[in-house]
């Protein structure tokens, strides 16, 4: 008769103390790694962001000065209307990936030879980096010789000034993350289409549900967990995103398109403000995490809800 | 059973690590080692515009020639040459030994070699601009010149003449905008009467300080607006922007010369060495010789754009390093590339070159003139974003002239002045009494 402690120690591979210490040995560089990379940047800059430091006056942090920084960035109107840019973008952003995504993944499910290269062809934006991306949509929404003025103008609709005009600015950051992002929400929710047993689509269609019936009832709900995930990353990259915003617009005109990262880009590398952007960067990972926290309690909550 | 490695194994693994953490740790020693080997090598940056920086390399083998040393031109763009510049110095690396600086860059100057008494014995002083020696033009620290200007512009105005006589001239701004409005109705349909990129938010505040007259920083060394005067500067360029095509508000630079350079606008304002090669070629430009350059108005000044050689104070070739400025820095190099590259040249001597004068008697007097009075404004980059941004936006649709300027003295109300930045702002009337 076996312990309930020795059944534990008959399940565990390595038993001895020359084997745990061989998995130290080998954890330590991956534990180090993390900790240099990870904790040690981290708490560094929770330390900096007490302290008076702009590197344009001291090449050294100065005086612990409590919770000043914090309350300068919080003061800061620009950090405000940011933070309200950054989640518009990733709102809608984010919603229309969704839609679009898996819009595409439902008619392009099947393994013909024509859904085959359409699902290759529709990967490529992704392929792309956001700075080349940025680029030529850049390009193409030049009011007077870009392609998507003449587009519109080839339907009677005059298209708007889509970089220097407050609201269409943010609108055309939206279009070209959508663009570049549907792809991989595809890929995921095809992946999770795939994975639904299909006697229960056929099932239900027995039961004279039509396709989009089938559609509704059947598989979107058990697409959640493959939604969830989608918008958790997707959510993520948006809102961390810099690089779109700095090739497109710059975050004008004036204000209008300033994002979190770009203001936190602004005052870190290029007022070398050290400390406001170390208080200003805490102060976004709290938003983002609320975010993330929201994200996966109402994940919860529509799965309870479904079962 | 026992489900351990054996002994030995764990042993030929754990020393391939060792070898492999020693070989990496030699391997970086060995490079940073074959960084800091070298004598006499000269590492220079320059803005990556396709200008300074060629016509650096183009000049490096000679200078690499004549003193047997290796110079290694470090181009990038405006967005980030500020940047390496700034971390370079700060953060003590010491990677490069002559700088391209600009008025950008006051916050470094403490940083950088005074060149004062180098550049008192300078062979080519004579021949240069003396307004551009001055504090403001150059950079000054401490009461000492740390760099030398070998590119200036000064913003300027174009007309083409068939609708403009090469002579205008307006007695301020309010005249410019009057007697635009007056020439608009007599205009081709396709022709406006005023080209200016306000599509690149960087280049409003030009006409902010053309139209401006008083204080940038207040009596109590804070940046900001004289109220009143600056709402009536902030509805000129309202005013300027009504002039223009209709879609104004999103006129990148060159889309703004190809007005100009396309007989579509009556006139041009814009840095003179972004469309002076242009202007000059015939395959770009449809105007032939029906245009000219003519003087800035007032009340303000023309804005000025300088970018001067420095030496850094961690650099170990100084002598080296001011060898390059003095050889790069000539008044036969400055007018070649004026009239290659479009480099605005700090030599008096190319604006009174009588054969030059011959062909371009239409600019280079204007220019001269120009630069003379041109300053560069007392602001830093921290402190110029919230100055044209709420530019843009007025520019954009968004609130009126006195909203902009509220919202400049509002984002100026935390920043700090730099001390230099107050003595050259008081040397040029930018402070208030």
């Amino acid at each position: 008769m076996t312990t309930g402690r020795s059944r534990r120690r008959a399940a565990s591979p390595l038993t001895t103390r020359p084997d745990r210490f061989f998995l130290w040995v080998c954890l330590a560089p991956a534990l180090l790694a993390v900790i240099a990379l990870q904790v040690y940047p981290l708490a560094n800059a929770s330390l900096l962001s007490f302290r008076e430091w702009s590197l344009t006056n001291s090449t050294e942090p100065g005086d612990f000065i409590g919770w000043a920084n914090y309350a300068k960035v919080l003061a800061d109107p620009v950090f405000w209307g940011a933070a309200r840019t950054s989640l518009i973008i990733t709102v809608c952003g984010v919603a229309l990936q969704l839609v679009f995504g898996t819009g595409l993944a439902a008619l392009l499910r099947k393994g013909r030879a024509l859904h085959r290269t359409a699902r290759a062809i529709l990967l490529l934006p992704m392929v792309i980096a956001p700075v080349a991306a940025a680029n030529i949509w850049r390009l193409m929404f030049n009011s007077r010789s870009g392609s998507v003025n003449a587009m519109l103008a080839s339907v009677g609709v005059t298209g708007p000034e889509w970089l220097a005009d407050p609201f269409w600015s943010i609108v055309a950051i939206i279009v070209v993350d959508t663009w570049q992002w549907t792809p991989f929400v595809m890929l995921v929710v095809s992946s999770a289409m795939l994975s639904i047993p299909q006697e229960l689509v056929e099932a239900a269609s027995v039961d004279g549900a039509g396709r989009w019936r089938a559609f509704r009832s059947v598989e979107l709900p058990m697409l959640t967990g493959a939604f969830a995930l989608v918008v958790t990353f997707r959510s993520l990259d948006s809102l961390l995103q810099l690089d779109t915003v700095y090739t497109l617009t710059q975050g004008g005109p004036g204000y209008s398109s300033y994002t979190l990262t770009y203001y936190l880009y602004a005052l870190g590398l290029r007022n070398f403000e050290i400390s406001s952007s170390a208080a200003g960067s805490w102060l976004f990972m709290i938003i983002v995490a609320v975010i993330i926290v929201m994200m996966f309690r109402l994940d919860r909550a529509s799965r309870e809800v479904s079962s | 059973m026992k489900n351990s490695l054996p002994a030995p194994r764990v042993r030929r693994i754990g020393g391939v690590l060792v070898a492999s953490a020693t070989a990496v740790a030699l391997t970086a020693c060995s490079a940073g080692a074959g960084d800091t080997a070298g004598g006499s090598k000269l590492v220079v940056t320059y803005m990556d515009s396709g200008t300074y920086n060629v016509a650096a390399e183009k000049y490096a083998p000679t200078f690499e020639k004549e003193n047997d040393a290796k110079v290694s031109i470090e181009a990038f763009p405006f967005a980030t040459l500020g940047q390496q510049n700034a971390t370079d110095l700060i953060t003590g690396t010491g990677a490069f030994d002559v700088m391209s600086t600009s008025a950008w860059d006051v916050e470094i100057y403490n940083n950088l070699d005074p060149l004062t008494k180098r550049i008192d014995g300078w062979k080519n002083r004579d021949q240069y601009i003396p307004e551009l020696l001055k504090d403001g033009p150059s950079p000054y620290a401490s009461g000492e010149q740390v760099g030398l200007t070998y590119a200036s512009d000064a913003y300027g105005i174009f007309v083409n003449t068939k609708y403009l006589p090469a002579d205008t001239t307006f007695t301020d701004w309010d005249d410019l905008v009057a007697k635009a409005t007056a020439l608009k109705s007599t205009l081709p349909a396709d022709v406006v009467p005023i080209s200016f990129a306000f599509g690149a938010a960087d280049q409003i505040p030009s006409i902010f300080q053309g139209a401006y007259n008083s204080y940038y920083v207040n009596s109590d060394g804070k940046w900001a607006l004289d109220e009143a005067r600056a709402t009536k500067a902030m509805q000129t360029i309202g005013d300027i922007a009504a002039l223009g095509t209709a879609n104004a508000a999103s006129l990148s630079i060159d889309e703004a010369n190809e007005n100009f350079l396309a007989g579509k606008a009556a006139m041009l304002i814009v840095w003179p060495s972004f469309v002076r090669g242009a202007l000059n070629d015939e395959s770009r430009s449809t105007l032939g010789d029906a245009w000219a350059q003519v003087p800035f108005p007032g009340p303000g000044t023309p804005a000025l754009s300088t970018w001067s050689l420095s030496v850094s104070k961690l650099s170990k070739n100084k002598d080296l390093a001011w060898s390059w400025i003095e050889d790069f820095l000539t008044p036969e190099h400055a007018t070649e590339w004026m009239f290659t590259y479009g480099i605005g040249s700090p030599f008096q001597s190319t604006y009174e070159d009588p054969e030059l004068l011959k062909t371009h008697a239409n600019d280079l007097p204007i220019q001269a003139q120009n630069l003379a009075k041109a300053l560069p404004l007392p602001l830093t980059l921290k402190s110029f974003d919230p100055f044209m941004r709420p530019m843009s936006e007025f520019v954009s649709g968004k609130g009126t002239a006195a909203d902009a300027v509220a919202a400049i003295n509002q984002g100026w109300a935390g920043l700090e002045v730099p001390k230099a930045l107050i003595t050259t702002g008081k040397a040029n009337g930018f402070v208030q009494k």
